[in-house]
């Protein structure tokens, strides 16, 4: 199985008794109940929608970890750490202790949303073809660095990544990353608008695999040897 | 995975909003209404609080209370006890608080010069 280096990643603990809820309230997806030992990815929303980071967070019980995108760090601090006020939230910066290893073209259903530690190496499954693995840096984790291999196979795939198709220009539902957003759990931030783009169907996008001899350059968001993808209306 | 509990890896640095001295007013609606919530029982209290979340990234939180852990600031406004909790004191000075009186969409409302905009719903502001 493939691994790549998620070097450009952050890594933070959250503890506290409102965690969960607090993030519900600002992300897309469903946080709420997120189980011990599960994990979910969710984007952070502005109120115009837009990705402040997309995220991904493992419940260990007594802590949330959550991994996103380093470029992406400060902005993410400076929406969410404003509005903790009086919520039991406390976040530190564990980064510097950890790897991020990204397990890709797995094509196996089982587990999904499920993390498993096997030895030092914690496993968060989330998707059939996508495992992060988070370690101490004092484990060596294998991988290769982000090349072009991974990025074939985010086209062959369509699979979006940040820098990529995710940013901050960017809405869900206009970056491949619909299945981040919970119709029915309630108001977040952003939320009105995602509703209306879903309920008229309207200015939804997604994301196409193109063959590049028949591809309008401006609209290439990772460009691939033969394909490359794009984002286009539906 | 390393956790930090094990390492010096102290909690991040807080945006800790300054704490202000709420001024606040209640039309006479919401007297009216509060009024009848309350009856002559003066003990309780109108806890005024903001939370994070909703469709604008801070939603409105009202509750009748005895008494709270939260610290709070405690105003008098037409007769009535309000708690403003320190920590959202800088998002609710200056609000007025209406009550609408409508079948759909009625209720409460507040009315905050802090906001720059607000959901459809009213519960959410930025």
């Amino acid at each position: 199985m493939p691994k790549v280096a998620f070097s450009d990643s952050y890594v933070t603990i959250w503890r506290g008794t409102d965690c969960r809820l607090f993030l519900d309230g600002l992300s897309s997806n469903q946080v709420l109940n997120l189980e011990k030992n599960h994990v979910v990815q969710t984007a952070i929303l502005n109120n115009n929608a837009k990705i402040i980071d997309l995220v991904t967070i493992l419940n260990f019980g007594d802590f949330l970890a959550i991994i996103g995108y380093l470029p992406n760090f400060q902005s993410m601090l400076d929406f969410v750490t404003p509005r903790i006020l009086q919520s039991e939230v406390s976040i530190s910066n564990i980064s510097n202790l950890n790897d991020v290893v990204i397990l890709y073209d797995q094509n196996n259903d089982s587990g999904i949303g499920t993390i498993e530690t096997k030895g030092d190496v914690t496993y968060a499954k989330v998707s059939g073809n996508m495992t992060y693995c988070i370690a101490a840096k004092k484990v060596t984790l294998e991988s290769e660095p982000m090349d072009e291999t991974f990025h074939e196979w985010r086209i062959s795939n369509l699979v979006p990544w940040h820098g990529y198709e995710i940013n901050s220009n960017q809405i869900p539902y206009k970056c491949g990353v619909n299945e981040l957003v919970h119709e029915s759990k309630g108001c977040f931030t952003g939320q009105e608008i995602l509703t209306r783009m879903r309920t008229r169907n309207k200015g939804i996008k997604v994301l196409k695999s193109i063959d590049n001899l028949e591809i309008n350059s401006h609209k290439v968001t990772t460009r691939g040897l033969k394909n490359s993808l794009i984002i286009d209306n539906q | 995975m390393d956790c930090g509990t094990c390492e010096t890896s102290a909690p991040l640095e807080m945006h800790k909003p300054e704490v202000v001295d709420v001024d606040l007013s209640i039309s006479d609606n919401a007297v009216k209404m509060l009024g009848d919530a309350f009856g002559d029982d003066r003990s309780m209290a109108l806890l005024v609080g903001v939370l994070s979340g909703g469709c604008s990234g801070y939603m409105y939180d009202l509750q009748i209370v005895e008494s709270t852990e939260v610290d709070c600031q405690e105003v008098n406004v037409g007769g009535f006890r309000v708690l403003v909790p320190n920590s959202s004191s800088h998002l609710l000075n200056g609000i007025q608080i209406d009550y609408e009186d409508r079948l759909m969409g009625g209720g409460f409302k507040i009315i905050n010069p802090n906001a720059e905009s607000s959901c459809g719903c009213g519960e959410s502001f930025s």
